[in-house]
């Protein structure tokens, strides 16, 4: 760590994907600043520094992994000064998905241009052809907007596990949200719902996915979940 | 006489029809050797907003591509060997057309076989050609006068008569009027394609191999290479297929810890004394509370169950690889392409959208629970036997 509390780089940066090392997140960081944490975290571990104008570098990387990480840390920085290069990819659509999530989000955080609206569009995405989709429902949770709960809620019965464990990484975010309405009818958000689906997939990470997180929780809704659904031995 | 109620026909007239692919014999400076394997070749339709109508036909001669410029040969596609170049078709034209006072709505308006409406691309499934609607309101839109052209006489002169009325020219018999080139650079981008579909055979592999980490150990997962590629043309689609490699990677330091640590390899090595072997107990004991049991390591390791911690997230990543693929897979099934070159730009992509996804569906805290978990018993076996052997003291324990 840097003086500042900074994580410093102590290799060379990663170039390939073969070479990618991704640091598995610690105990004890909390659910709402684990994606932050380990955005960064990522990029300290594969050489890159994460000072301001290196993360506005990295928004123009070869590698979406690391665009991606790089705004949402410029988000988390309050980097307004990188609005531009964010709204930029963001709004590129020859640019993976994944990292214009990142971008638009970093925007609202930023309070600047039209990052809610690119999270919208990209929610209407298929989530079964990318992540992108229920990452940008569980970033507009995370701005107080339940639209992208019935994504999250069906992906929870995707025949794609992957699809399964992306969707249930969401879910923490819809908790304070939890019996607003999310459509124009009157379909409510039902987080805890929403966990027993994935509780019962016979994925033992999905599952275990969901079980982290109301461990983390810890509400009486969460605790009531947990004694319902035992792990498992793996 | 030409005049621009001729610019969508002629444009609907030189276009070949989507399921003939063949080079027309005017078409001499498109090479296609072998024609089965030019693939790249196969760009269906043509640049049409590059395409000139001349006013006279006599002109009219083909030229080589690019103004006199030898056509580039394109580099070998991953079937390799063809070659194949890149030619810009030009189309001696000639046509008649009765005099008489006709509306310019009624001349622009399509009839007969070359009405817009009528079914012309048949090639794609409904519904997967692109561009579909986007053709269909461009030429629609082509089909309506605008006011300049509305206001215009068909020479161009100031002859017309009332607006949206093209007067016959009452003199200049016999007399050719040139009129500048007419083109439409929207129809330029519009291409014929056609859907992708992927179908991989996901290939998983662990080895122990790769740089020595900064920690205890690491896990490499996020490569990926597409091999045994077959990119088949097919009607109205490419079929693609390949092995989708996914190699896994585990390694872990050698001997000593990233803080020094003492590798301990079992309760009989000879790194423990009788006055570090509690040390060691304590270093290896799993700590239940942090992570499912992740032990303290303070001065001693164990490099033999970091690499099984290693395995446990191996076998981990490997088992998101098939749905990661599935993923991308289905991604690249929602494509459309118009040559094999574009299907091998959209293959380039599949690696790393395969990381973002492996990487989306990484857990939080639920992987190093689980591999801490799945080596505790291990660790609490070696802790166990340390003491068990140290407290033995003199009489068996260690020196």
């Amino acid at each position: 760590m840097s003086a500042a509390g900074t994580p410093t780089p102590t290799g060379p940066p990663t170039r390939t994907l073969a070479d990618l090392v991704v640091p598995r997140r610690p105990a004890g960081v909390p659910l709402a600043d684990g994606d932050d944490h380990d955005a960064r975290a990522l990029l300290t571990v594969n050489g890159y520094a994460t000072g301001r104008d290196a993360l506005a570098g990295l928004l123009g990387s070869s590698l979406a992994v690391f665009q991606a990480a790089a705004a949402r840390l410029l988000g988390a920085e309050n980097a307004r000064g990188a609005a531009d290069a964010l709204a930029r990819l963001a709004h590129d659509e020859a640019a993976e998905e994944t990292a214009r999530v990142q971008a638009a989000f970093a925007l609202t955080r930023l309070g600047v241009g039209d990052g809610a609206d690119v999270l919208a569009r990209l929610l209407a995405l298929s989530p079964e052809a990318s992540p992108a989709p229920l990452q940008a429902a569980g970033a507009l949770a995370r701005l107080g907007d339940p639209r992208g709960f019935e994504a999250v809620r069906s992906a929870l019965g995707s025949a794609n596990p992957v699809t399964a464990v992306v969707a249930c990484k969401q879910l923490y975010a819809f908790v304070p949200l939890d019996g607003l309405a999310h459509d124009s009818g009157t379909a409510r958000v039902d987080a805890f719902g929403a966990y027993a689906r994935a509780l019962a997939r016979p994925e033992p990470n999905v599952a275990g996915e969901a079980r982290a997180q109301l461990d983390a929780l810890g509400t009486p809704p969460a605790r009531a979940l947990l004694a319902a659904h035992p792990a498992p031995a793996r | 006489m030409h005049t621009f109620a001729e610019k969508p026909k002629a444009a609907f007239q030189a276009a070949p029809a989507a399921q003939d692919r063949t080079p027309t014999p005017q078409a001499g400076t498109a090479d296609f050797e072998p024609p089965a394997q030019a693939l790249s070749a196969r760009r269906i339709g043509h640049a049409f907003g590059q395409m000139r109508v001349y006013a006279d036909a006599a002109a009219a001669v083909r030229e080589p591509a690019a103004e006199g410029a030898p056509p580039e040969a394109a580099p070998p596609t991953a079937q390799g060997g063809h070659r194949t170049r890149t030619a810009v078709e030009r189309y001696p034209f000639r046509a008649s057309i009765p005099r008489g006072p006709r509306t310019a709505a009624s001349l622009l308006a399509p009839t007969g076989p070359l009405a817009l409406a009528a079914p012309s691309r048949s090639d794609s499934p409904p519904g997967e050609e692109h561009g579909g609607e986007a053709h269909r309101a461009l030429f629609e839109r082509l089909g309506t006068v605008p006011p300049s052209a509305a206001g215009s006489s068909a020479s161009g002169s100031s002859a017309a008569g009332p607006a949206g009325t093209l007067a016959p020219a009452a003199d200049g018999l016999g007399a050719p009027i040139s009129v500048p080139d007419i083109e439409a650079p929207e129809l330029a981008k519009i291409e014929k394609t056609d859907a992708v579909k992927g179908a991989f055979t996901y290939s998983g592999s662990i080895t122990k191999d790769g740089a020595a980490p900064d920690g205890f150990g690491v896990t490499r997962s996020f490569s990926a290479k597409l091999s045994a590629v077959t990119i088949t043309p097919n009607a109205g689609t490419f079929d693609i297929a390949a092995t989708f490699e996914h190699p896994i990677t585990y390694q872990v330091r050698s001997g000593t810890g990233p803080g020094g640590q003492v590798d301990i390899a079992s309760a009989t090595d000879g790194d423990l004394t009788k006055t570090n072997y509690l040390t060691a107990v304590t270093a290896l004991t799993p700590n239940m509370s942090d992570l499912n049991g992740r032990p303290p390591r303070s001065g001693f390791w164990a490099e033999d169950l970091t690499l099984k911690h290693e395995l446990v997230h191996a076998n981990d990543d490997k088992g998101n690889g098939p749905g990661a693929m599935a993923t991308v897979t289905t991604w690249l099934n929602g494509k459309t392409a118009a040559t094999a070159a574009d299907v091998t730009t959209l293959l380039g992509a599949l690696p790393g959208r395969f990381a973002s996804a492996l990487l989306a569906a990484l857990s939080t805290e639920d992987g190093e629970k689980h591999a801490y978990g799945d080596g505790a018993p291990s660790y609490t076996a070696r802790a166990n036997a340390i003491k068990a052997k140290g407290d033995k003291g003199a009489a068996g324990g260690y020196p």
